[in-house]
């Protein structure tokens, strides 16, 4: 893949770029910063790219590796517990009941959510991304799911 | 209402995240005219800087002379770091402009490895010094961090700024830690930095690294632009505590939840699709002389003698350093590491061949206490112990696979590229675990949790026992 086309991928990925990194830092001050770290990162790298075919993944695995190189960075140290579930504080905006419930999973089920529903990314496609199992995505969904039926019950009440 | 509705309901992107993107990948690509919106953009941030640069330059000395940094003992071993300001402060806005950073001086040997990294190229990317930035938006005076197992602190001035070198105790001798820092306060452009610095750069170094260093205005298109964090959002972070769900691990169930359990030479299914696993063979070795060369890492060639025996690990009993006192070892011992090799043979029981099939195998410690399963985890001090961690140096620390003899998927790893239905693939793992250890071993082949905790999905697919 030649840079142009990778910069026309990411232009037309922006969305998507920031739909992972707002569900992982939340902060859109953060977010900014590891975007543009991730961007960074894939124009150098862009050697290690195998398939044209895999770029958009490989794109959104550099980008959700820079936001838990953020997070780590932010909390100093960090237990392998803290990491696998990291929850930052968000900002204090006026968010609808849906996303609400979306923020109060955890950051690896959030991704999940994110991924699949947002970004219609397959089961498949969306363990690769996360490094886990398709069945762990499934259950994560599942999860998902459930908290958020009770959220928005609790919500509505 | 399901998580379909999330794209109507997500924040919506800044115009300035929009703006960063193009504009960065403008640059990557070197495209001479960037669009309608990022020239207008990049044109307001060009005339803000060189209004910034202006204001700088007319008040650069009396800026850096309105601040001091300074620094306060708290207790033994602690110091809390600050910026004061030595004259109230008018009611206005602060403009902070873009900068970039030169750093004139290197330690000979040291290269950039990353953004703001720089190690010696025989340790890359292990030592080194780590540069960030804060942006200090709320004012510079709004600067403090505190610090305990303080073994030194002082103040120092880096080419006109005032700055405080750190150093902390260092407990491996034999490894190479962040044990320094360094704080400098550019109070003309509002910027803090922080500069990591390991043990494998000597304080004079690290010193001169830092009074080398400038941040000059420059505007948002500019290769060398720092990229720093606005200390507000850094405080909000470390100030508050995480809210809402938290993830617990699970490290114990009833014993009636451990039903799934497998001798070596049994068959089950490891996921939905219709793959089986069978453990057919486990073997406890000295040493690594049972596994193929070219699949041993770097990290297990180093565990091991010039006999191939694996060396003994060291637990270290250590209590963390506060600002009271520093961290130190209490006591330590070695243990004998023992190589757990086994043969897994997975096979494809259902109809459709199976590709980019993930594979992998944890090392759980598990022991029956008062009915319940528990996962052995790290010992823990008992009242009258001085330590309050343990810290294991060897590689039997570890639960996951050390070692395994296929590759396949994207990145040439743990992934088996393709079995077709009726078909039985042969892998061999290994992991390293201490003597004492061999009587509560089990395997894992689940693919979603590792060694460390239960959970639902390792509890279904099953262990196998390997207790010696």
């Amino acid at each position: 893949m030649k840079k142009e086309q990778l910069g026309e991928l990411i232009l037309a990925s922006e969305d998507t770029l920031y739909h992972v990194a707002k569900t992982l830092l939340l902060s859109d001050a953060d977010c900014k910063d590891a975007i543009q770290e991730a961007i960074v990162k894939a124009f150098s790298s862009l050697h290690t790219l195998r398939q044209d075919s895999y770029a958009k993944t490989w794109l959104v695995r550099i980008l959700i590796n820079e936001c838990y190189t953020l997070i780590r960075r932010q909390k100093r140290t960090v237990s392998l517990e803290e990491y696998q579930c990291q929850e930052v504080l968000r900002e204090a905006t006026d968010y609808s009941d849906l996303y609400e419930a979306v923020l109060q999973l955890p950051a690896d089920t959030r991704i999940c959510v994110i991924l699949y529903y947002l970004e219609g990314y397959s089961i498949k496609e969306t363990a690769k991304l996360l490094g886990i199992t398709e069945s762990a995505v499934k259950n994560r969904l599942a999860r998902a799911r459930t908290k958020m039926r009770r959220e928005l019950e609790q919500a509505a009440t | 209402m399901g998580f379909e509705h999330l794209k109507y309901d997500f924040p919506k992107m800044p115009d300035e995240i929009r703006t960063m993107i193009e504009a960065e990948v403008a640059r990557q690509v070197k495209i001479e005219k960037p669009s309608f919106q990022s020239r207008k953009a990049a044109g307001r941030m060009l005339v803000a800087s060189l209004v910034a640069v202006m204001l700088c330059g007319a008040t650069v000395f009396a800026g850096i002379g309105l601040y001091r940094m300074q620094q306060q003992k708290i207790g033994e071993h602690g110091v809390s770091i600050n910026i004061e300001s030595s004259q109230e402060k008018e009611n206005t806005s602060i403009v902070i402009p873009d900068v970039k950073m030169e750093a004139s001086y290197l330690p000979e040997g040291m290269v950039e490895t990353g953004t703001g990294r720089y190690s010696f190229s025989d340790a890359k990317d292990k030592g080194g010094v780590t540069i960030t930035f804060y942006r200090m938006d709320t004012g510079d005076d709004a600067f403090e961090v505190k610090h305990g197992d303080v073994v030194s602190s002082e103040e120092f001035t880096a080419g006109g700024y005032q700055g405080i070198y750190q150093e902390y105790s260092k407990l491996y001798q034999d490894e190479i830690t962040f044990n320094q820092r360094i704080y400098v306060a550019y109070t003309d452009v509002h910027y803090v930095m922080e500069m990591y610095v390991a043990s494998d750069v000597s304080k004079e170094e690290a010193l001169k690294i830092a009074e080398n260093i400038k941040l000059i205005p420059t505007d948002s298109t500019d290769d060398k632009l720092v990229i720093a964090s606005d200390w507000s959002s850094y405080q909000e972070g470390a100030d508050k505590e995480a809210e809402g769900y938290e993830c617990k691990t699970i490290t114990s169930v009833a014993k009636k939840e451990f039903k799934n359990i497998y001798a070596v030479g049994d068959s089950f299914l490891v996921n939905e699709e219709g793959l089986s696993a069978n453990v057919s063979e486990v073997k406890i070795s000295d040493g690594i002389q049972l596994l193929d060369a070219a699949y041993v890492e770097e990290e297990l060639k180093k565990e091991v003698d010039d006999n191939q025996k694996l060396r003994p690990a060291t637990i270290q009993y250590i209590k963390d350093g506060d600002t009271d006192a520093l961290s130190q070892e209490i006591h330590s011992r070695e243990v004998a590491q023992k190589l757990v090799y086994a043969t897994v043979e997975y096979t494809n029981t259902s109809e459709k061949e199976m590709t980019d099939v993930l594979i992998f195998g944890a090392l759980p410690r598990i022991r029956e206490v008062d009915g319940q399963m528990q996962i052995v985890e790290e010992e823990q001090p008992k009242a009258k112990d001085q330590w309050n961690r343990v810290v294991n140096q060897g590689l039997s620390d570890m639960r996951e696979m050390i070692y395994y003899d296929v590759r396949g998927g994207e990145r040439e790893n743990n992934y088996l590229k393709n079995i077709q239905p009726g078909e039985t693939k042969v892998v061999h793992m290994a992991w390293v675990v201490t003597e004492e250890e061999l009587s509560d071993l089990y395997i894992s082949l689940n693919t979603s949790s590792g060694g460390y905790e239960f959970s639902e999905s390792s509890l279904k697919t099953g262990y196998v026992d390997i207790r010696q």
